[in-house]
């Protein structure tokens, strides 16, 4: 036994049919946590919702109406807000920036985060230092004012350019603004990840199966990515999921400063602040809040149980039945 | 001298200062102890983000006369913590216009401790005047025209605000503002057409430039509406933070921007000499000699009427004429307090309320 | 040991430095300056003047000297001498938006309170996550752990800007139990601290419980268990001990962002610590204030993660340091 590899994990061979695949096997264990599978039903039905919205809406995201603050109904299934606008296509609309924010971020997390962690605790000595130095110094710097920089720099910058060069509309200038979200919210969210990444393969590297795959000859590089993360995959869909929802509401609160997205458009995280404000003692307009809310948790809940139901088909010392 | 001279005085540029202490303290004169005050108030104690204690200055001329022995200046960020502890009675007055709960004004109008009262203070939109397409007045008028600010004024906000057609609030001393321009949709569209974009094609999409506040964004999203149903035109917002906002309104770097002033004084003055050609505050790229000629005529003018003649001349030519800007709705007064605890409060068209008249009727609690 | 603190300790010299000048030439890039009023000066000699006080007219490399302290200048006669103070004596210089306050008075007077509140946080989403994480393991893939996975999530998926309101309107406007606001009492610390720590119960919850999912696998808990040993004796002698690493990684930066204190739980609840300039001194561009509370943060950040990685290897003790 060289290590806990998924595809020779310890009863593997004991599984009847030769022609089921380890990973065909690790669907099957999928498919039959339930949870999991309403999870991922929910995130596809999120996506397509997102998808047809513009083609079954009857209200455009944008348009003001007479009916201010109308609690829901049957016009407005979730109710409308200050400008009168329906909040389910708010809802659906934020969905399209707060599931792309949170995914771009969680990816540059994941990437950036395992693989400078990952290496920092692997090969230790100096470059575990300087890499975790590194982060110290990124961790440490303001991350407002770095966001506040990189958004109203570059955004100048590539506003004159595309227009000048491209003569590119200002609706796709205006985008270009989303991506420099999705790079500001991205850098800043990698260096917990490594952080933790870097604390669990320094405990592992410190095993028996690491040394003993290391002295029949393999390459650090493949002992790192076969033996190594596979054990770490847990705390890295955890973390992810854990990253998301501070993405979320990081954008939020950069919206609030004025950094983030720009109104009429809306986010997740922007109408939960928007609506945080209806709590207090005077008058509520609960649905401002609840149903923002909710969509964020339930997805987050969705996303969590795919997560967990992922990391169990495939865990190397899970159990195989 | 100017009809204003006596108001000016009393403005807190002109306020006294010991000159030894700065002398002595530099930049750090303001923690001097005992602070030397010539006010009816000296500062015991100032805690960052904490909160303010004045104790009555004893060596004031007026001593009798100052109702209150110690007054704590609460610091607060939100609007919904000072109505908590307005509610709890931890506080007794909020007169920070930024810590009343807008959206709730509705609701709280009612209530025996709030007191809203019209104020010196309007809320506007700069035009760049040096910017295609608005440096043609004709474009400017049509934005002005097809604004219902009726609707901005009454459902966005909420405390009374009445939907402004001049920049000058109604009851600056001694001044009559001229007519505004009309909301009338139709002409709007006229204009827009003579200025050579007939229902709103051709004309370039164009930023609203605004510091990131929910009341800003609410009134924005209004106005974006506006002017796509009426002209065709379409608005793209542009919220920033602060000091981005500042610094581009400072250097001219805008379409349209949002903007507001505040009376320092009760005068129209104050308002109006911002938009001379040197003046810092003008922040709109238009300048017209005329315009200063007026003010400075009228500056100089020892009768009223004929000063007010011509402030009210200079008015027109600065939002009729040349619609330089597109006035929204004049802000209301708003305070907090319970009349039957707190005396010495009079509302006032400059929101100005001397402390040493600041009472509560049933004594404080020893101060902590 | 001793050699590894002294080295990681005097690591932080130039960290500090490195930070401060990084933080230093990245406030000035923001557009706007710390003197942008919305009423403009009078003329433009008065803020030339403001500009010259503050040595903001000179280039950044003579700025960063002096901010350091080790710049020489010619005084009133003509003879050379140092200019005093700067960041090598400690002198973190004066805010430029609260004038008549200095970077430390503001350090000395926020971060006292902003530290109790922190460690009562942490405290409490230690002592609720913890449990939580390890209950949701246990019971992995059935109710209880649904159920306990969602209150998890729920916790860090509701920011405390709804959770503050929510406490506040229940527990002190209806119930009256509690203070609305202000930092007094003790009493006065509960709810913020709730406020405050639930949100990071549920991350530690969730981390714990990947902890001791992975460490209910190992194979010396698998041998523990076939010894006969009880259930909770496995958990709480043996598995406990590697489960909790992936929070002891995490608990270094959660306690620096929270002894740094929460832009949004001080301006809930008023309570004067040093994460409302956190947010505002950056939006106020107050050049000093901004570097200063960087280099607060980063000292409390490096330090405490050196005692994480002391607390790892004393937990697993095959982790050497070095």
């Amino acid at each position: 036994m060289t290590a806990p590899d998924p595809a020779f994990s310890p009863r593997a061979s004991a599984s009847p049919p030769a022609s089921v695949t380890p990973s065909q096997r690790a669907w099957r264990r999928f498919w039959r946590n339930r949870p999991s599978v309403a999870g991922l039903a929910w995130l596809a039905f999120l996506v397509a919702l997102m998808a047809l919205w513009p083609w079954v809406a009857p209200y455009s995201f944008s348009a003001t109406s007479d009916v201010q603050f109308s609690p829901p109904s049957a016009t407005h299934w979730f109710g409308t807000d200050v400008n009168g606008r329906d909040l389910l296509t708010r809802v659906v609309y934020g969905a399209r920036v707060s599931v792309m924010v949170a995914l771009v971020g969680a990816l540059v997390a994941v990437v950036n985060g395992v693989l400078w962690g990952a290496s920092a605790g692997f090969f230790g000595g100096r470059w575990d230092g300087f890499a975790m130095r590194v982060v110290d110094i990124l961790y440490s710097l303001p991350s407002i004012i770095f966001v506040i920089v990189l958004i109203t720099t570059l955004e100048s910058w590539t506003r004159q350019t595309l227009q000048a060069r491209f003569h590119l509309g200002p609706e796709i200038v205006g985008k270009a603004r989303l991506l420099f979200l999705f790079a500001g919210l991205g850098a800043i969210s990698w260096l917990n990840m490594a952080r933790i990444i870097r604390g669990q393969v320094l405990s592992l590297r410190s095993r028996a199966f690491v040394d003993a795959s290391l002295a029949l000859g393999a390459t650090p590089g493949r002992v790192l990515f076969k033996h190594i993360l596979p054990n770490v995959y847990g705390v890295i869909i955890v973390y992810a999921t854990l990253t998301v929802p501070s993405i979320i509401l990081y954008e939020s609160f950069l919206s609030y400063l004025g950094l983030g997205i720009q109104p009429p458009m809306a986010s997740w995280g922007s109408l939960i602040s928007d609506g945080a404000s209806q709590l207090n003692p005077i008058r509520v307009h609960w649905w401002l809040i609840v149903f923002p809310a909710g969509a964020l948790v339930t997805t987050l809940l969705a996303m969590n149980f795919v997560g967990d139901g992922l990391r169990d088909a495939w865990d190397p010392k899970g159990r195989n039945d | 001298m100017a009809a204003f001279f006596l108001d000016l005085c009393a403005f807190q540029t002109l306020a006294v200062v010991h000159r030894k202490t700065i002398e002595t303290h530099g930049d750090r004169w303001l923690m001097a102890r005992p602070f030397p005050s010539s006010g009816c108030y000296t500062l015991e104690e100032w805690n960052m983000n904490d909160k303010v204690r004045l104790r009555k200055n004893q060596r004031h001329w007026d001593l009798a006369n100052i109702q209150s022995d110690v007054i704590d200046l609460i610091h607060l960020e939100s609007a919904m913590t000072a109505l908590n502890l307005f509610e709890k009675r931890q506080a007794d007055i909020i007169w920070d216009k930024t810590l009343i709960p807008m959206e709730l004004m509705d609701v709280l109008k009612e209530r025996s401790y709030v007191h809203t009262f019209s104020y010196l203070a309007t809320y506007f939109v700069r035009f760049n005047v040096t910017r295609a397409p608005f440096n043609d007045s004709r474009v400017r008028k049509a934005l002005t025209m097809s604004v219902d600010k009726r609707r901005i004024a009454g459902r966005i906000m909420k405390a009374g605000e009445k939907p402004a057609s001049t920049l000058v609030p109604p009851g600056a001393a001694d001044y009559e503002g001229p007519a505004g321009l009309p909301y009338d949709p139709p002409a709007a569209r006229r204009l827009l057409a003579e200025a050579g974009y007939p229902g709103g094609k051709g004309f370039p999409s164009f930023q609203y430039h605004s510091n990131s506040a929910k009341q800003h964004e609410q009134v924005a999203v209004e106005l974006q509406a506006m002017w796509r149903q009426e002209l065709g035109i379409v608005m793209e917002m542009r919220n920033v933070e602060w000091k981005v906002y500042l610094a581009d309104q400072n250097a001219v770097n805008y379409e349209l921007s949002r903007s507001a002033w505040v009376g320092d004084y009760n005068d129209a003055n104050t308002f109006l000499d911002s938009f001379m050609s040197q003046n810092a505050n003008n922040r709109t790229g238009w300048k017209s000699p005329r315009y200063d000629a007026l003010m400075r005529e009228a500056n100089q003018a020892l009768d009223r009427r004929r000063r007010a003649g011509l402030l009210q001349e200079a008015e027109k030519l600065l939002i009729v004429d040349d619609a330089v800007l597109l006035p929204l709705f004049y802000y209301a007064g708003i305070n907090f307090y319970r009349p039957e605890e707190i005396s010495g409060i009079w509302d006032n068209l400059v929101d100005e309320h001397p402390l040493y008249a600041v009472k509560k009727k049933r004594p404080n609690v020893a101060p902590r | 040991m001793t050699s590894y603190l002294i080295k990681r300790l005097l690591g932080l010299v130039p960290l500090l430095l490195c930070i401060s000048f990084l933080s230093f030439w990245l406030v000035r890039l923001a557009p706007g300056s710390p003197f942008d009023r919305e009423r403009a000066p009078a003329s433009p000699e008065i803020e030339r003047a403001l500009r010259a006080r503050y040595h903001q007219d000179e280039p950044l490399w003579k700025q960063y000297v002096r901010y350091l302290g080790a710049l020489r200048e010619p005084d009133a006669q003509g003879r050379a001498h140092w200019v005093g103070g700067g960041l090598l004596q400690g002198d973190l210089g004066p805010s430029l938006k609260y004038r008549n306050h200095t970077v430390n008075d503001i350090v000395a007077q926020g971060l006292p309170i902003s530290m109790s509140l922190s460690l009562l946080a942490f405290c409490f989403a230690i002592g609720l996550g913890v449990p939580l994480g390890v209950y949701t393991a246990q019971r992995r893939g059935e109710w209880g752990d649904y159920v306990g996975s969602f209150f998890a999530l729920l916790a860090f998926c509701v920011p405390g800007l709804v959770v503050g309101p929510l406490l506040v309107m229940g527990f002190a406007l209806r119930w009256g139990w509690f203070p609305v606001a202000l930092w007094t009492t003790p009493w006065h610390a509960v709810l913020p601290t709730i406020t405050l720590g639930l949100y990071f119960a549920g991350r530690v919850a969730r981390l714990m419980r990947e902890g001791m999912t992975e460490a209910l696998r190992e194979g010396y808990i698998v041998t523990a268990r076939a010894k006969g040993l009880s259930e909770s004796r496995v958990v709480f002698r043996h598995a406990l001990r590697l489960a909790i690493l992936p929070v002891v990684s995490y608990s270094g930066p959660l306690l620096a962002d929270l002894l740094t204190g929460s832009f949004v739980v001080e301006s809930l609840f008023r309570i004067p610590g040093i994460g409302v300039f956190m947010v505002n001194s950056a939006l106020a561009l107050d050049y000093n204030l901004v570097v200063g509370l960087a280099l607060v943060y980063a000292v409390l950040l490096i330090v405490l993660n050196l005692i994480v990685d002391v607390t790892y290897s004393l937990l697993d003790r095959r982790v050497k340091l070095g």
